[in-house]
């Protein structure tokens, strides 16, 4: 029970996943990402081994397709499983198994593959895409939270006793292989998608700040003041707000 | 301003990291686990490359101490950093930088490494390496919380006129697999360790299910009825 | 008795090396690179395997000041030798070994280093240094090629070239640029004849794996981006 979304930003070459789910704390089941190299996620009853494997046989050179008979080949389960990989090109396999929970299915598209389980139906995997292609000037981690309010909105999960909610919800965004770009979680949550998009324009807020803290100390303000700067920020804009609405 | 822990079971050999901080998502800069190998963080104005450096050198074979030699000799503001390290042997090192903000320190015991910066004082380093000792036979995950938690209990961060919440808190912990055990975190919240305890009490009971279905996949409960099971068992 | 030009490009991550001797084929003994992590070059009395070590030592996470003291530290001919590193954060370091002939040394600035020894004078790297400075915005192959024309015009080395290289990795494990004049009489004036003549087959090269069925050939290409560049 999840949807779903793996992309490269056609303008970086960054990669990117986006996932929210009922199940708690998805996003530290998330390993199979590797900037340069691609990106594996398996989901629906997940092989856990499946995503580091595939990292390593797209790095051996092996193209998303092979990696996916690979992956079969190696997994007697494979029909359980609902697996996407996308290669630094962004080259894209995708596998729905036959034993997922309906409605499952996924989608490919340049650059990206949307997909899901437990779905309300077709059109939340279509809603993932279209989701992610509305706005493409955007930066990569906008464009997965796109995908992600999209699938919400067109029905998202739907089990046997009816609509369920995201507990759980990521966005991980990877530039450099040995650190993340953006890395945003909820693990637990009512409205798990609504929480990460208020995480993520508050980290963006940071983002800069600590970047440049950790490659220049010797000029960087403490986090204190920084927040200060910010608030004050915060409180001339509303202010301004509240002057236009006199 | 940061306070953690690093620590390591000697009978499994697992090992993880509890880290709370008036930062936000500071589960981001968690990756530096690697399974029977080591485990390491840099914080304070934190070098981002220093993890996976770390744990390379830690996966050619160097002890803690060198590999700690060798992060500090890479790096030119290395007065600015804290780190800590654990090789497999369970060998734990830290370093608080002169240019660290604080009170930042560190107290290093057998098989774990309390460290923080910009901490109300050195009881919060103390207190945080007795927590995670205050009960030898838990799981590795529930000492490091307990770290955590005896850290914030003890003043966590700031001063006393200006007291610093935490804000974003993280829980990892690596066993023999390349991929993690436990890994949850609570990016944003008023109250992150209280928030990271209650992630965690849910997350609990789901583990086994969680594990359970990915082996056997036929024979798994859909999860809402395991959920339903888990509250009416609650409820009673 | 050689100059060469080293540097990444922080917009596209290039890295490329621009190199030129008296010796035949420096190309072969003296760039190493790899794509989205680093370049070494290594010449003077050249040990070729500083190179490769270079590497797997940026591998493993050292920044570039690191990579250059380990390399001194363990070899016992270091003074011998003129060695560049840079490394995927643009830090760009270069050591000249005590024993190079005059003129020799090395200019470093963010991302570049610009180097030499047998040199006639420090003009042929400091030329090096300004030309790659002045064409800030190129592509960074271009960058190269003309500094090393510049660094050549500048007087060069005792005795004249007679071997070149130009070396640049994108994004791929092979090389976007990988040209080299092994014997020549003018060595960087062929060289760049030859890449004034591969440069606009250079996306050519790039997008025809992934498009076998419809790209044709370099000559069916190039047709068909001079009509679509026309007015």
């Amino acid at each position: 029970m999840t949807f779903s979304i793996i992309a490269r930003c056609p303008r970086t070459g960054r990669l990117g996943l986006g996932i929210a789910t009922f199940s708690i704390a998805s996003g530290g089941r998330c390993e199979g990402i590797l900037a340069g190299v691609g990106i594996c996620k398996t989901q629906a009853f997940i092989n856990r081994g499946n995503d580091l494997l595939a990292l390593e046989l797209l790095q051996q050179g092996h193209s998303p397709t092979h990696v996916m008979q690979m992956l079969e080949a190696n997994d007697p389960e494979h029909a359980y499983r609902q697996i996407a990989i996308l290669d630094r090109e962004g080259n894209a396999a995708a596998h729905t198994g036959s034993g997922t929970r309906p409605w499952s299915g996924h989608k490919i598209g340049e650059g990206f593959v949307a997909f899901g389980n437990v779905l309300a139906g077709p059109q939340v995997v279509e809603a993932i895409a279209s989701g992610f292609l509305e706005k493409p000037e955007d930066p990569l981690e906008y464009r997965l939270l796109g995908a992600l309010e999209g699938a919400r909105n067109s029905g998202g999960q739907v089990g046997g006793s009816g609509h369920l909610t995201e507990r759980s919800a990521a966005i991980r965004v990877d530039a450099d292989p040995d650190y993340p770009d953006i890395d945003v979680r909820v693990d637990l949550h009512d409205d798990a998608i609504v929480q990460l998009r208020r995480i993520l324009d508050e980290f963006k807020l940071y983002e800069d700040f600590y970047r440049s803290r950790g490659r220049d100390p010797s000029t960087a303000i403490t986090q204190g003041e920084f927040v200060a700067q910010l608030q004050a920020k915060r409180s001339t804009l509303s202010s301004r707000a509240q002057a236009r609405d006199l | 301003m940061t306070y953690t822990i690093l620590g390591r079971c000697p009978r499994t050999g697992r090992m993880g990291i509890g880290i709370a901080t008036f930062s936000i998502t500071v589960g981001r800069y968690c990756r530096g686990v690697k399974a029977m190998t080591g485990v390491t963080i840099s914080q304070a104005f934190a070098n981002e490359r220093n993890n996976k450096l770390a744990l390379r050198l830690l996966g050619q074979g160097f002890a803690a101490q060198s590999v700690l030699d060798q992060l500090l000799k890479n790096d030119r503001y290395f007065e600015y950093r804290q780190i800590g390290v654990i090789d497999r042997d369970g060998t734990a090192v830290a370093y608080s930088g002169p240019r660290t903000r604080g009170y930042s320190g560190h107290v290093v015991g057998d098989n774990h490494v309390a460290f923080g910066n910009g901490l109300v004082g050195s009881k919060v380093a103390e207190a945080i390496a007795a927590g995670f000792l205050a009960k030898p036979d838990a799981d590795l995950e529930e000492r490091l919380l307990m770290g955590i938690e005896a850290g914030r209990d003890a003043g966590g961060q700031g001063t006393i006129d200006d007291h610093k919440p935490e804000r974003s808190a993280a829980l990892l912990v690596y066993s023999q697999h390349p991929y993690p055990d436990i890994d949850l975190r609570v990016d944003l919240h008023p109250t992150a360790v209280e928030e990271l305890r209650r992630v965690y009490s849910e997350y609990k009971p789901y583990e086994a299910y969680y594990r359970e279905r990915e082996r056997n996949p036929r024979g798994a409960l859909p999860q809402e009825q395991f959920m339903a099971a888990l509250t009416s068992r609650a409820a009673q | 008795m050689t100059f060469a030009i080293a540097a990444r490009c922080p917009d596209s991550g290039k890295f490329g090396v621009a190199i030129s001797t008296r010796p035949l084929a420096v190309g072969s003994r003296c760039p190493f690179l790899r794509p989205n992590l680093g370049a070494v070059v290594t010449m003077a009395f050249t040990d070729p395997r500083l190179g490769p070590f270079g590497l797997r030592l940026l591998g493993l996470g050292y920044s570039a000041p690191r990579v250059l003291d380990e390399i001194a530290a363990s070899d016992p001919n270091i003074e011998y030798r003129q060695i560049a590193v840079i490394d995927r954060d643009g830090n760009a370091v270069a050591r000249t070994g005590k024993r190079n002939r005059d003129w020799s040394g090395h200019f470093c600035a963010d991302g570049m280093v610009a180097m030499g020894n047998a040199l006639v004078s420090e003009r042929t790297a400091s030329a090096m240094a300004e030309s790659f400075r002045k064409t800030k915005g190129d592509e960074l192959e271009a960058r190269l090629m003309t500094a090393l024309e510049a660094g050549r015009d500048a007087g060069g080395q005792h005795g004249g070239q007679h071997s070149a290289a130009l070396v640049v990795y994108r994004l791929q494990e092979y090389p976007l640029v990988d040209l080299r004049v092994d014997e020549h009489d003018e060595p960087i004036g062929e060289l760049r004849r030859i890449f004034d003549l591969y440069r606009p087959q250079i996306e050519y090269y790039e997008t025809r794996p992934w498009q076998p069925e419809v790209i044709g050939s370099e000559d069916d290409w190039a047709t068909r981006q001079k009509a679509m560049s026309r007015p």
